[in-house]
């Protein structure tokens, strides 16, 4: 009996105390300013999940997010996003697309860091592992999924990608991470952030990495490469160095300025094929060191000329070197772009703009990539949109006419137009609906290189066929209409659903069925050309949902599934597919004011993947797995983290480059890190 | 016995649930309330301009964020002097016009260029926690240090917006740029 009682005795306690909370969360308006000073602040700065309310499938990454994900770099925090398909390849490199089209070479999905474009039109695709920040200086990523080219220009054709890091005045101080484990082999960074004067303030950091090989299985390999592969190095390992800084100064009321760089270098190890003359199996694998160094110089001038109006004006200079096994390519690109953004009246709301960029390239050929024009061109982006969002019904509806004229020097002019409407039914539930015109300019490869694919061995009936595929000057861009209907609805303050269906309609897609055969080299071998064209089409549709539940202040769980289907014919000469259902559960729990952890479990469906070497479609297992983050603040000021990545499944393979590339598989992995402010 | 077993496991139940889910009982309160109610403070020791206690109506008090939307609701049942605080939450800079007070928090960063010249010499007292805020021209800026809250005030530009706040509210502020 007194044991009860002593239990009742507690839980009375335990119900006083926490009604005692509740009640405290309503009085701070009744307490004085002294007192409201020397109240202890619960969760430093906890960022709730934006809610967002512009009419696109828009995901927001928090920086609190990617400080409990523990992500060292930019693809391992997009995991996360819904309807992201992100899978790793080798050690660097990765495959990442939104709504089909994955690759290592995905042309289009758009990605920007501050504005500069991460994209590289040259070659129309992003290379992940040279695309790094100090992590901690992300402020957010905004994900959209779905056709945003009118405002952010060619490429946004399945997505965009914005990361977005934070301003200079937030990042005062020192900071210091430092962190090991197996596959992370030693990563550490360091960030000083200085008030320069009474108007100006800047940061400086320094990170660098060590992340070991992933490993390669003969089992992942067709019979044909097993025996050529056998004896090379398969090492993938790679280390990165990276410094940069930002200022920010504010010229006068409504006027400020913002200067940034980066320089990075990285050296990856990293085993390939090439196809050559030589018998029995008429290729060779070989292992090198792949060189790429990067640096970009940006600024920001953004002034307000009144209260309803506003323009920037952006510059920047980026210059990028790969030097590959089997080519070189290095491009300087200068961007300049104006906007002005400015309410007419009550209910017009406009941006407008106009860029420019410039890119000149620099191409060393090598035996399997030749150039028809000289190694060095150059090209020019000229691009000019507008968009207006009318005001139908105050606070219930809102009308989005957008368009961009852009003229590009291999397609000439293109335009790509948007509507999109959002009905704010009542607070809890809007709709929003869209359709969109996006096109995908083409690249280098596409307009004037040649790349040798594949050699077929001889064979009785035929001597060695030397299989190309040949850039064309008159290849066009490909084309997307796409049209989506979006529902959010926030039935309780502490729960939100967000969902979205798409029908995707791509026309003059990449195409290789046309060749022609020298015979010029006749008996020894002869070549035969695949030429670029435009002649496949194609449409997917799918389902995108994603939901939040604040349990409670300390507890956020969150639920997300992705449905895809594609219908593409036959020969695509680009991975159409993606996986067909994505589905990802969250939780983020701090479970006292010191100790918080993160858990993410996914599942991905089968994936595709083909080769564009032999057009052969290889199907990727489906695979789940789990990501673990354990944070303890052991002071405010000083904060311990265990994290295990891809938990609960064996080492599987999760994408396979497209061209020449070994694939090796992806396993649990673990690493610690200490974080210091100062 | 056995009722006594099960009405125990049930008391420890909710134990547990209590624990996860209300597992602060301190005086610790969460930013967002703090926030505003620092807001209200401010605007309660703010001498206003004559103009703008006559006639006297309802002092506005606006924000920027809708994370603060629940937060700033908790002001609907407050008075200033005798005059009742409406909360309003804006979207547009082109409507700060009305208000006496505005808050901007840190996710709106990019309006403070227009929110600045919106305000410029008028009697609004701005208030905000981005970082840096009463160095680019808003008058008190909400600053958050191990796990406390502090501000700064920007006399310059209160003294040009015809506004004065009380001495002791500054004597509690962490910097004073006169």
């Amino acid at each position: 009996m007194l044991k009860s009682k002593i239990i009742s005795y507690f839980v009375l306690l335990a119900c006083v105390v926490t009604s005692a909370a509740i009640a405290d969360e309503s009085n701070s308006f009744d307490l004085s300013l002294q007192e409201l000073l020397n109240v202890e602040v619960t969760s430093v700065s906890k960022q709730k999940q934006p809610l967002s309310s512009s009419p696109a499938a828009i995901y927001v990454v928090t920086s609190e997010h990617i400080r409990n994900s523990g992500a060292t770099s930019i693809p391992q925090v997009l995991r996360d996003v819904p309807g992201l398909h992100v899978a790793q390849i080798d050690s660097q490199k990765w495959a990442i697309s939104s709504r089909g089209f994955n690759g290592r070479y995905n042309n289009k999905l758009l990605v920007l860091m501050d504005g500069r474009t991460l994209y590289s039109p040259v070659f129309s695709g992003v290379y992940w592992e040279v695309q790094d920040t100090l992590m901690a200086d992300i402020e957010r990523i905004e994900v959209i999924r779905g056709p945003s080219a009118a405002m952010w220009g060619a490429n946004a054709v399945n997505g965009v990608i914005n990361i977005i890091t934070k301003h200079s005045a937030d990042t005062s101080g020192g900071y210091a991470e430092i962190g090991a484990g197996d596959y992370e082999q030693g990563f550490a960074g360091f960030r000083y952030g200085s008030t320069l004067s009474d108007n100006a303030t800047s940061r400086v950091y320094v990170k660098g990495h060590n992340k070991d090989s992933l490993e390669h299985d003969t089992q992942d390999l067709g019979d044909y490469l097993v025996g050529p592969s056998a004896s090379v190095d398969k090492d993938n390992g790679w280390t990165h160095l990276q410094v940069g800084g930002r200022v920010d100064i504010e010229l006068e009321t409504g006027t400020s300025l913002m200067l940034s760089s980066d320089w990075y270098r990285t050296q990856m190890q990293q085993t390939s094929y090439y196809p050559t003359l030589v018998g029995p199996s008429y290729l060779e694998y070989n292992s090198d060191e792949v060189n790429s160094d990067g640096f970009n110089l940006l600024s920001k001038l953004t002034k307000a000329l009144s209260p309803t109006s506003q323009y920037s004006l952006q510059t920047y200079y980026d210059y990028a070197k790969r030097d590959d096994d089997w080519y070189g390519f290095s491009s300087e690109t200068l961007d300049i772009d104006f906007q002005h953004q400015l309410l007419v009246g009550q209910s017009h709301n406009i941006i407008w703009g106009l860029g420019y960029r410039f890119i000149q390239d620099d191409f060393d050929q090598s035996t399997i990539i030749v150039s028809s024009e000289s190694e060095s061109t150059r090209t020019n982006l000229w691009s000019a949109f507008v968009r207006d969002e009318i005001t139908l019904i105050d606070n219930e509806l809102w009308l989005t006419l957008a368009t961009r004229v852009e003229h590009f020097d291999y397609t000439g002019f293109e335009v790509q137009p948007n509507v999109r409407l959002m009905w704010q039914l009542n607070k809890k539930n809007n709709l929003w609906a869209s359709v969109a015109r996006a096109i995908r300019t083409p690249s280098r490869v596409e307009n004037n290189l040649s790349v040798n694919a594949q050699n077929i061995p001889p064979s009785v009936e035929s001597p060695l066929v030397s299989i190309w595929v040949a850039g064309n000057e008159n290849y066009q861009s490909e084309e997307i209409i796409s049209y989506e209907l979006g529902y959010r609805v926030t039935p309780a303050k502490k729960w939100s659903f967000d969902s979205t269906i798409f029908y995707n309609d791509y026309d003059q897609l990449r195409s290789a069925l046309n060749s022609t055969t020298d015979f010029s080299t006749f008996p020894n071998y002869i070549s035969q050309y695949l030429t670029f064209e435009n002649d496949l089409d194609g449409y997917n549709y799918g389902f995108e949902f994603s939901s939040m539940w604040a349990a409670t202040d300390d507890l956020q769980l969150k639920l997300n599934y992705s449905f895809i289907q594609n219908e593409f014919g036959e020969n695509q000469s680009q991975n159409t597919d993606a996986p067909e259902h994505m589905l990802s559960t969250m939780m983020d729990w701090s479970i006292t004011d010191d100790i918080n952890l993160n858990l993410v479990w996914r599942f991905m469906g089968d994936a595709y993947v083909i080769n564009t070497n032999d057009l052969s479609t290889k199907t990727i297992d489906s695979y789940h797995g789990l990501d673990i983050g354990l944070h303890w603040a052991v002071t405010p000021d000083v904060l311990l983290s265990a994290f295990g990545k891809n938990l609960l499944h064996p080492a599987h393979l999760e994408y396979e480059g497209e061209n020449y590339q070994l694939p090796y598989r992806v396993g649990p992995s673990y690493y610690i890190k200490a974080t210091l402010t100062f | 016995m056995k009722s006594l077993n099960s009405s125990r496991q049930l008391l420890y139940s909710l134990l547990v649930v209590g624990t996860i889910f209300f597992p602060r009982a301190s005086m610790a309160q969460n930013a967002f309330e703090l926030k505003a109610a620092l807001t209200y403070n401010f605007a309660k020791f703010t001498q206003w301009p004559e103009a703008r206690l006559n006639p006297p109506s309802a002092w506005k008090i606006c924000f920027f964020g809708n994370q603060y939307h629940d937060s700033f609701l908790g002001l609907s049942d407050k008075k200033i002097g005798n005059q009742s605080v409406i909360a309003i939450e804006l979207s547009e800079i082109s409507q700060v016009g009305q208000c006496d007070v505005v808050f901007v928090d840190t996710n709106s960063r990019e309006l403070t260029h227009r929110l600045l010249l919106a305000v410029d010499n008028k009697a609004i007292l701005t208030v905000s926690d981005i970082t840096g805020f009463a160095m680019q021209g808003g008058m008190i800026e909400i600053v958050e240090q191990d796990k406390r809250l502090f501000f700064k005030v920007n006399m310059q530009v209160l003294e040009k917006s015809g506004l004065t706040i009380s001495s002791q509210v500054l004597k509690l502020a962490l910097d004073v740029k006169r």
